[in-house]
């Protein structure tokens, strides 16, 4: 699968979880495809995952998704032995991984491109193998993420997508999320807050 | 020390508010983390890295916790790119850090730690207090708290060791 059908995939998937989303082109497609006040778009490298972490930790009555690709994850890999040392059972931590870093040229490679193994890395950490998946396409991508949304969590998705028809980061085809991050922030807060 | 520091801290923190800690182990504050795990309601959180612990209480803020963030002052150099990130988006995470910038640092391995416990606030421009001997730290988190949540803004609390009541 590509981009463009993973996120398609993810995005009718979606439902009404909460999503933070990693730096990248990941955050203009959901913005397009799927936006809702839930949504931080474009959380700096590193940090979407935790970020979900704390809101599923504040919100057990939400689903919490995070959306990020396999630089940014891994940058923040740590987070793996957190999310599953805490079990929220309503987190959903999906990495897209196409081998190749989303920013300048894209086409320098990631570290999942000389062997780096994300599913094997969650295992590593502790996670049971039962809530570790790697669907193969994108029809299998969007039943699993629409499964783990309906809770038994923490899940870690690791789904693997060609990198060759993604736009490069400058390209102004590329969709970009049309709300500043201090908006999402305020948007996000309000929606929770409502919960109760 | 002239206080019970972790049982002041704790105090002022309830009173604030404060639900939930994420932190990562330290040896100066590790009778403040102790008392903060033994609250009833508190949430605690431990971390692997303190910038995933920023994170994190990023997440919980914006789902209408609380928390602390506690850490040994060394782990906000990792942290600068996630405060940074809470300020712009005015999502307020309090810090108490141990160690500052000031008296009662004799150790050279803290050296670095001291070095960049304030600069960091500084050069993002995040308020901070430094605790010092004969303050109410049961006032002083209190009003950290409060200006935090008032003003949507993060704000750090530096608790050089002496005022934690660390031996040295």
């Amino acid at each position: 699968m590509n981009r463009l059908e993973a996120m398609d995939a993810v995005a009718a998937s979606r439902g009404d979880a909460v999503v933070i989303t990693g730096p990248g082109a990941n955050a203009g497609l959901l913005y397009d495809r799927a936006d809702l006040p839930e949504t931080i778009y474009n959380m700096d490298m590193g940090y979407a995952s935790a970020v979900a972490l704390g809101v599923a930790l504040a919100c057990p009555k939400r689903r919490v998704l995070a959306i990020e690709g396999e630089g940014s994850f891994f940058a923040g890999s740590t987070v793996l032995s957190t999310a599953w040392r805490m079990k929220p059972d309503n987190l959903v931590v999906l990495v897209l991984d196409n081998g190749v870093w989303g920013t300048g040229d894209g086409k320098e490679p990631t570290a999942t491109s000389f062997g780096l193994d994300l599913l094997r890395l969650a295992l590593a950490a502790g996670w049971d193998a039962a809530q570790v998946h790697g669907p193969a396409d994108a029809a299998a991508l969007g039943a699993r993420v629409a499964l783990a949304l309906k809770g038994g969590g923490p899940h870690f998705i690791v789904g693997k997508t060609d990198p060759s028809q993604d736009l490069p980061s400058s390209s102004p085809n590329r969709p970009r999320p049309k709300r500043h991050v201090l908006d999402c922030a305020v948007l996000m807060r309000a929606a929770l807050s409502r919960d109760g | 020390m002239t206080q019970d520091a972790p049982a002041s801290l704790l105090r002022g923190a309830v009173r604030a508010g404060v639900d939930a800690c994420v932190y990562l182990p330290d040896s100066c504050l590790t009778a403040v983390i102790r008392a903060f795990q033994k609250s009833p309601g508190m949430t605690m959180v431990p971390c692997a890295r303190e910038d995933e612990g920023v994170a994190i209480a990023v997440g919980l803020a914006l789902g209408g916790r609380n928390p602390v963030c506690m850490m040994e002052a060394s782990g906000l150099g990792y942290s600068g790119l996630i405060l940074a990130r809470a300020q712009v988006q005015r999502t307020p995470v309090v810090i108490v850090a141990s160690h500052s910038g000031g008296a009662g640092e004799p150790f050279d391995y803290h050296g670095a730690t001291v070095l960049l416990a304030e600069g960091v606030f500084k050069g993002l421009g995040i308020p901070y207090a430094v605790a010092s001997e004969g303050q109410s730290l049961e006032s002083l988190i209190h009003r950290v708290v409060q200006t935090a949540r008032g003003q949507l803004t993060s704000f750090g609390l530096l608790i050089p060791p002496f005022v934690a009541g660390a031996r040295q």
